[in-house]
């Protein structure tokens, strides 16, 4: 775990929002403290369901949107850098977004989206930013003189192509790509994530993988961090995570992605989350997902879990895995007979759904 | 294609063509499926493969307008969907068959309470009092597992998160008591989580009230949460169809076998991801021959016959022109 290979971290990153309710205003924390690091030529996957706060997380790193604590870049905080100082940093940032329908000018020749960046942060001639965008463009898979075509002329994933050219164009570091193939079908879908591993091999790229869908994040990630309501609830290497999900949220996000197969879809019990994701103006006390969790006990409405390291790697905040309330300077678990259960079994049968 | 007599549904070569420039093209075409009683059909494909198109044109949403134009069979309770006049297909949607959206946020009017939504559905298709209307409505409502039914009948949409909302629009669905539900993608929109709940709850309606379903996904997931039986769809036509056990454990289609290898897993090895090379046709570019050659491993130059959905095994069908043969072929 040497940090010298880091290539974006977050210390305490927080982002609130004014909204009003009920006709007051009242802040909204969409992001409350995330700690994330992201090593050079790693993908660490994000997921989590929609008001989760991965979105809103994305915005604050590409400084979309103001937020607190840290962030750096290439070790370096820009956190506090001025916008004039910082736009000499975004370069090593760029961002890929999920509508390839909408994140391209359609007034504007391909090569003309994909050189706009080169105009606005390099020198190059135009010769030299016509020769850099028929480079990115066979980076990409596609042929060089697509550059002089529009964008409806080609398809959705060829679109998706178009628009990772333009993020690589300058050379960044760091992809954020948020839910960059969800509208794809899934063929062509497999093609881009295939795109991003190979370049990732090519140039060197990092990426910040942000997706709901959990089988995808599964084939791309080496590491990943699971969100809800603001905070990352666990992390840890894709293979600890997918194999031994230590958080009950995590648990029921995985048990809900449906296995293209009957049998063993069939065969499995279905853990069904109770009620809806809680109003972020005002979390719940203790755990935020105490509410909805089959596996709350009385602790979890009470006390905020510490993060607690997992074997296999990586940390969960969850009370299954602490060794509970401490009385006396000692755990209650130990001065009783059974230890708090490290391993939960899933509940037969379907949780009742209500609010 | 076999047990005609008790089939609730039976569509025969359903056909929907479109103006394009003055020439009719079929953007669907030799769609023939039937649905039991109390059986769930999933339509899979990818997009553009005419699994919404068939379902529009079955209610009549397609088809009947100026510039397009439908054709075939649609049996349904001895009566042919295709050929209802406008009254008779008023009361047939919602009635008989119902259909839920992808979309439950623009499904439903903001400015009206949902209870009173549900209950105007109601009034369309029985002659009862509003105050009896809204009563049934909050039945509905507590049928699909709202939660507190009476107090939420008086909320308006935007009160609602996704997944409730898509359940306000199954309780309109089944409101009427219809014999089957058309669900068009129903829970695409929604988080993996709230799509078990939506699929746990459509499982219950369907063993509870006896319906019948057509589950329009793209998921291949989904269909085997769900679905007792499947029509796969590749560029207007179905290519495969079959039981769901039966055809996920061997596939008799190359493209079904495609699309189920390209499924990215949470089990299993990790391996780089399958894709299928090229992309669907175009309904102006539609063949006569077999539609998926282009992509096909296993195409030979016999591919470009006319194709046919061949029953091969009872209840069994297969459009590929060399039948199961291609399968000595298969790599690992």
């Amino acid at each position: 775990m040497s940090t010298d290979n880091i290539v974006m971290q977050t210390e305490d990153l927080k982002v609130s929002f004014p909204v009003r309710r009920a006709g007051h205003s009242t802040i909204v924390q969409a992001v409350r403290g995330v700690d994330i690091k992201l090593r050079a030529g790693e993908t660490l996957g994000l997921v989590g369901e929609s008001g989760s706060g991965k979105s809103t997380l994305a915005r604050a790193l590409m400084r979309l949107i103001p937020s607190e604590g840290t962030v750096r870049l290439g070790g370096r905080d820009v956190s506090h850098l001025k916008a004039s100082a910082f736009r000499k940093e975004r370069k090593r940032i760029q961002m890929v977004f999920q509508d390839p329908y909408s994140s391209l000018n359609p007034s504007l020749t391909v090569g003309a989206s994909i050189a706009e960046p080169l105009k606005v942060h390099t020198k190059l001639t135009a010769a030299e930013r016509a020769e850099r965008v028929g480079e990115v463009l066979t980076l990409v898979g596609l042929n060089a003189d697509y550059a002089d075509r529009y964008p409806d002329e080609f398809s959705g994933g060829q679109r998706q192509r178009i628009a990772i050219a333009r993020a690589i164009v300058l050379n960044p570091e760091v992809l954020v790509c948020d839910e960059a193939v969800s509208a794809l079908d899934v063929s062509t879908q497999n093609q881009v994530i295939n795109l991003l591993e190979e370049l990732r091999d090519k140039i060197g790229l990092s990426y910040l993988f942000i997706s709901h869908d959990l089988a995808v994040v599964r084939h791309i990630s080496d590491y990943v961090a699971v969100m809800y309501l603001g905070e990352i609830v666990e992390e840890g290497p894709v293979d600890r995570i997918f194999e031994a999900a230590a958080h009950p949220y995590t648990q029921v996000l995985m048990n809900a992605v449906p296995i293209p197969d009957p049998v063993a879809q069939r065969a499995t019990t279905k853990l069904l989350l109770r009620g809806d994701i809680p109003d972020p103006t005002n979390p719940p006390v203790g755990c935020t997902f105490h509410q909805r969790c089959p596996f709350a006990m009385e602790i979890c409405g009470q006390q905020v879990p510490p993060k607690v390291e997992i074997p296999g790697g990586g940390i969960a905040k969850c009370h299954l895995h602490t060794s509970g309330p401490v009385l006396a300077g000692r755990p209650i678990s130990t001065l009783t007979e059974s230890p708090a259960a490290t391993s939960p079994v899933p509940v037969s049968g379907h949780s009742e759904f209500s609010l | 294609m076999t047990n005609a007599k008790d089939a609730l549904l039976s569509v025969e070569n359903l056909r929907l063509e479109i103006d394009v420039n003055g020439v009719w093209t079929p953007v669907v075409e030799d769609v023939s499926f039937e649905v039991r009683q109390g059986e769930t059909l999933g339509l899979v494909g990818e997009s553009g493969s005419g699994k919404s198109v068939s379902a529009m044109s079955l209610m009549g949403f397609m088809g009947r307008q100026r510039g397009q134009r439908v054709s075939g069979t649609a049996t349904f309770q001895g009566r042919d969907l295709l050929r209802l006049n406008d009254r008779e297909l008023e009361s047939m949607r919602g009635n008989d068959i119902a259909m839920v959206f992808q979309e439950p946020m623009t499904s439903l009017d903001p400015a009206f309470k949902v209870g009173n939504q549900i209950a105007a559905g109601i009034r369309v298709h029985q002659d009862v009092t509003a105050s009896k209307a809204k009563e049934m409505a909050i039945e509905a409502m507590d049928k699909v597992r709202i939660p507190n039914a009476r107090v939420r009948a008086d909320n308006y949409p935007h009160e609602f998160s996704g997944g409730m909302r898509q359940r306000v629009l199954i309780a309109m669905a089944i409101a009427n008591n219809p014999s089957m539900l058309i669900a068009d993608e129903p829970t695409t929109a929604l988080d993996v989580s709230v799509q078990a709940q939506i699929l746990t709850l459509l499982t219950e309606m369907k063993e509870d009230l006896g319906l019948a379903m057509i589950f329009i996904t793209h998921n291949m997931g989904v269909v085997a949460d769900i679905c007792d039986r499947l029509a796969v769809m590749y560029a207007g036509q179905i290519v495969e169809e079959g039981d769901v056990f039966e055809t996920f454990a061997a596939p008799q289609h190359p493209y079904t076998d495609r699309l189920l290898a390209a499924m990215p897993r949470i089990t299993g090895p990790r391996g780089s991801l399958e894709w299928i090379p090229g992309s669907p046709p175009r309904p102006t570019d539609f063949s006569a021959g077999c539609r998926f050659a282009p992509r096909c491993r296993h195409r030979l130059e016999s591919c470009e016959r006319p194709t046919t959905l061949l029953e091969i095994s009872p209840g069994r069908s297969n459009r590929c022109l060399r039948g199961t043969t291609w399968m000595e072929e298969r790599e690992s």
